[in-house]
């Protein structure tokens, strides 16, 4: 009983040790020297932008392998973070722009969804399909609709619901307009329930 | 958009599966980031080396237009006599026969402490 205290007591220390401190120190630390102070930042986003960065690029051993570029990137340009945008903004940047000039590489063909069918389809509509009780099917489907999304719009759409990031900051982090994140929302929302659709239909 | 409270796709996302990172990863971005800081810390000594080498080789040319073209005057160093010189070679061949027998005996105390401190661990 006393063992079992002692290891989950030790196991909480770390994550307590992360609330504690501010990303900011953490940076004032690696510049005065102390490497090791990197892992702190590790533990505390590489799980989020490792699958950030698998959601756009699809592949296990290439979103470990980029996963390890945006942090060595990081860590050798921690020296340009001025401070502008929160270290995380900062650190999805270059996540963000390390997954997609990687997936551009590779030059996939996407399925394009005309304009017109875009514009057809109204709030109402995804009100109504997704408010139905099955949410399992519902979010295979939606697995499925995000790969067929082409890689940008589905960095954005992740960005927004996945790691709850404010139109700001997905503007900070894309370079895109406050204007241009928001009409992007918009219609990959739509994108997303059009192919969702389409998947039900083919299922019944 | 803001609402995010009202958005049907927002508990949908929630729910989506998350990928877990491989286990050694951190071990591995530790890894790498200890050996990039090994090699910026080689590059800044060879930058720094290189930077008193520059400087020395500077110094240097000054010294050799101060003497050549600016015409500094000439500079006499008297010697001292060697009479004294046998005497002074032997003390210093004396000094370093001592100093290497003090090192052979520093490197078996050494050795002999090393080997009981790892007896003593295991």
């Amino acid at each position: 009983m006393f063992r079992k205290a002692v290891t989950s007591s030790s196991a909480l220390r770390p994550l307590y040790r992360m609330e504690l401190y501010t990303d900011s120190y953490y940076i004032q630390r690696i510049h005065a020297g102390e490497t090791a102070c990197f892992a702190c930042i590790l533990d505390k986003y590489s799980r989020q932008v490792y699958s950030l960065i698998f959601k756009v690029v699809n592949n296990k051993e290439d979103a470990e392998e980029l996963a390890q570029d945006v942090f060595m990137k990081v860590f050798k340009n921690l020296g340009s973070f001025k401070g502008d945008s929160s270290f995380s903004t900062w650190l999805y940047r270059i996540a963000y722009n390390t997954a997609i000039s990687q997936v551009r590489k590779k030059k996939m063909e996407y399925t394009a969804i005309e304009d017109s069918v875009i514009n057809n389809v109204s709030e109402e509509d995804i009100a109504n399909v997704l408010g139905q009780a099955d949410q399992t099917g519902q979010i295979e489907r939606l697995e499925v609709a995000l790969e067929i999304l082409q890689p940008e719009e589905r960095g954005v759409i992740l960005l927004f619901y996945m790691k709850q990031k404010s139109v700001e900051e997905i503007s900070e982090i894309t370079g895109l307009s406050l204007s241009n994140v928001k009409t992007r929302l918009h219609r990959i929302r739509k994108k997303l329930f059009i192919i969702m659709s389409d998947i039900k239909r083919k299922e019944e | 958009m803001e609402n995010r409270n009202n958005d049907l796709f927002e508990g949908l996302f929630s729910r989506l599966h998350e990928e877990s990172l491989p286990e050694d990863f951190r071990l591995k971005m530790m890894n790498k980031i200890f050996a990039e800081t090994r090699r910026i810390k080689k590059r800044n000594e060879r930058f720094a080396l290189l930077a008193v080498v520059v400087a020395s080789v500077f110094m240097l040319s000054l010294v050799v237009v101060a003497f050549i073209y600016l015409d500094i005057g000439k500079i006499n160093i008297s010697l001292p006599s060697f009479s004294s010189l046998p005497f002074y070679i032997y003390i210093g061949i004396l000094g370093f026969i001592l100093l290497c027998i003090d090192h052979r005996f520093r490197e078996i105390y050494k050795k002999k402490h090393s080997d009981k401190t790892s007896e003593n661990r295991v």
